[in-house]
């Protein structure tokens, strides 16, 4: 998905010259290929994310439009205070496309997987936060980035995640969910390619129980559609929140919050990291260690009937 | 163009209108705006910026990094037209847009400023919209030497020389003071002119609060070419003030009771002259 939202940046400067690609030395062969065929329209700040993301809203003030490419945590951490003061308190156009979220860095520790940034930027003024679970959606994501006027951040995970949706996909910036998979037992709301794991976990389910899941896509926590996650809830009455994300501020805790909201009365269950995530390993082998595999997830499919 | 002492009227002014905000608020950084009222005065009445299209899309941007020094910038705007002066002694109040940092909603404040090590950041993209744009507005960023802690500042200073952005100048308002002890004593900043100058900054030094020379350098910061400006202006943190001229008690504070005879003794007015406006 990296690619597919880096792409339609490329597609977005060939339209539009207040398009600009940013990075802290934080390149694809995308971004190189328009260093070298837009030179204008691609800003390198080198490791000081602190100084591109103001920078980035002082050309925002003046009419620019740029999309910040790099790790998120080195964004989304390192740098939140200046996302918070100088493009989210004045509400400016700035576009962060944060890379290796989730445990997609595997092996690389825990310094490069981003998996609490959600919580910090959902609370931030005028931020649309979005987490893409597949390719076309990242690159519908980053349409409606450009799309839309105010700070947007995209949750960019590898490469080559199973795709789900075709090419006519309509990104939705309202926050609405999507069912990917009918079921009337037991509601999984999921955000990320780990969606897949959802999935395969629904149909073995399914053939090997007779229990019925659905699941459920969730684009953006922020905006999400509270009716439409209250509703879904309230028909199986049973919900499991699954995330590369840590259950604390992220996915599981915003559906949460609309269930107290909405006075859902449901049997829940939140599986995602507790904290960091620990271990070494490949994508696989940190869901396992993590506690967020398949298995893990039929396993509380189980016990919550 | 103003004469030096035109503009030293003006910063007269300029200073009544911070004690009468203060003697409203009875709170707020006062030395640390006394300290760049001459600057601030300097850029928008000599005028260094371009005055008659200052409300455009293509003004010169002035950001004002140490945004606890707001004061000085509120008055100076206030006087400049941007707002009316009676909102001066809104200062602090309920509802205002002029509160102890500054207000992106507030007409002549480009971002909210007061996390120090922001503000010469945001400078750094606008001075590169001009470039980006091919427009002549210029950027003016007024940071304090307390400020040059911050790792960020050096972050936009190695970028702006990388990027060659001319049309950027900061002023350090090097008062030797930050919020709690002298600068040299809590993290020297070494040699302070060597520094910028090994960041490719062209550099110069002078007395922050003599208007001749204040205005001569950024005269000379809009000859230069190639290499964004810094100027290193010396100043006195509470200028203006007796009682807290490079006073380290004075960071965060307001006169308290007989202190406003002092002002008034300074300065030869009247306790009615600061209650309105």
């Amino acid at each position: 998905m990296r690619n597919r939202s880096t792409q339609m940046v490329y597609d977005l400067i060939k339209q539009d010259k207040r398009v600009l690609a940013v990075t802290a030395d934080n390149r694809n062969e995308i971004f190189d290929e328009i260093r070298v065929k837009y030179p204008k329209q691609y800003i390198d700040y080198g490791i000081a994310e602190e100084n591109m993301i103001a920078s980035c809203a002082g050309l925002a003030t003046c009419g620019y439009i740029p999309f910040l490419y790099t790790i998120t945590n080195f964004m989304s951490m390192h740098a939140f205070e200046f996302i918070r003061n100088d493009v989210c308190i004045g509400n400016r156009n700035v576009k962060f496309l944060g890379r290796s979220s989730g445990l997609v860095s595997c092996s690389m520790g825990a310094t490069h997987q981003g998996t609490e940034e959600l919580a910090l930027l959902r609370t931030l003024p005028n931020m649309i936060t979005i987490t893409p679970a597949t390719p076309i959606e990242a690159r519908e994501a980053t349409r409606f980035a450009y799309e839309h006027e105010g700070p947007v951040y995209i949750r960019l995970e590898g490469f080559n995640e199973p795709e789900l949706f075709d090419d006519g996909y309509i990104f939705d910036g309202m926050g609405g969910v999507i069912r990917v998979r009918e079921g009337t037992d037991i509601s999984i709301f999921v955000m990320g390619s780990i969606i897949n794991e959802a999935l395969s976990a629904a149909e073995e389910l399914q053939n090997e129980k007779g229990i019925s899941v659905e699941v459920i896509n969730v684009p953006s926590v922020r905006p999400i559609k509270y009716d439409q996650v209250a509703n879904i809830s309230a028909r199986t009455g049973n919900v499991i929140t699954l995330e590369e994300h840590s259950i604390y501020g992220g996915l599981g805790t915003v559906i949460a919050e609309i269930l107290a909201r909405h006075k859902v009365i449901c049997n829940f269950k939140m599986l995602g990291l507790d904290c960091c995530a620990t271990g070494c390993g490949n994508r696989n082998d940190m869901r396992i260690i993590n506690h967020i595999s398949k298995d893990d997830l039929k396993r509380v499919c189980m016990d919550m009937l | 163009m103003r004469s030096p002492s035109e503009l030293e009227g003006i910063a007269r002014e300029v200073r009544l209108d911070i004690f009468r905000m203060f003697r409203k608020s009875g709170t707020g950084h006062l030395a640390p705006a006394l300290s760049c009222a001459d600057i601030f005065t300097t850029l928008y009445f000599f005028p260094i910026i371009n005055w008659d299209i200052r409300f455009s899309e293509k003004r010169d941007r002035v950001i004002l990094s140490k945004g606890h020094a707001c004061s000085a910038l509120y008055a100076v705007l206030a006087r400049a037209e941007y707002f009316p002066r009676e909102d001066l002694l809104t200062f602090y109040q309920k509802n205002s847009l002029l509160g102890g940092h500054p207000n992106v909603n507030l007409r002549g404040i480009e971002t909210a400023t007061g996390a120090l090590g922001h503000g010469i950041c945001f400078a750094t993209g606008t001075a590169m919209a001009a470039k980006l744009g091919g427009d002549s507005f210029r950027t003016y960023a007024v940071i304090g030497d307390g400020e040059c802690e911050e790792g960020s500042v050096w972050e936009a200073a190695m970028f702006a020389a990388n990027q060659k952005l001319d049309n950027l100048v900061v002023v350090v308002d090097n008062n030797t003071l930050q919020a709690s002890d002298r600068v040299n004593d809590i993290a020297p900043l070494g040699e302070l002119e060597k520094k910028w100058e090994s960041f490719g900054w062209h550099v110069l030094r002078t007395d922050g609060h003599d208007f001749n020379r204040l205005c001569a350098a950024f005269a000379e910061a809009k000859e230069t070419i190639e290499v964004p400006t810094v100027i290193i202006a010396d100043t006195v943190k509470g200028k203006g003030l007796g009682i807290a001229e490079d006073n380290k008690e004075w960071h965060s504070r307001a006169p308290k009771g007989d202190e406003w005879q002092t002002v008034l003794k300074d300065y030869g007015i009247d306790i009615k002259d600061l209650e309105t406006i």
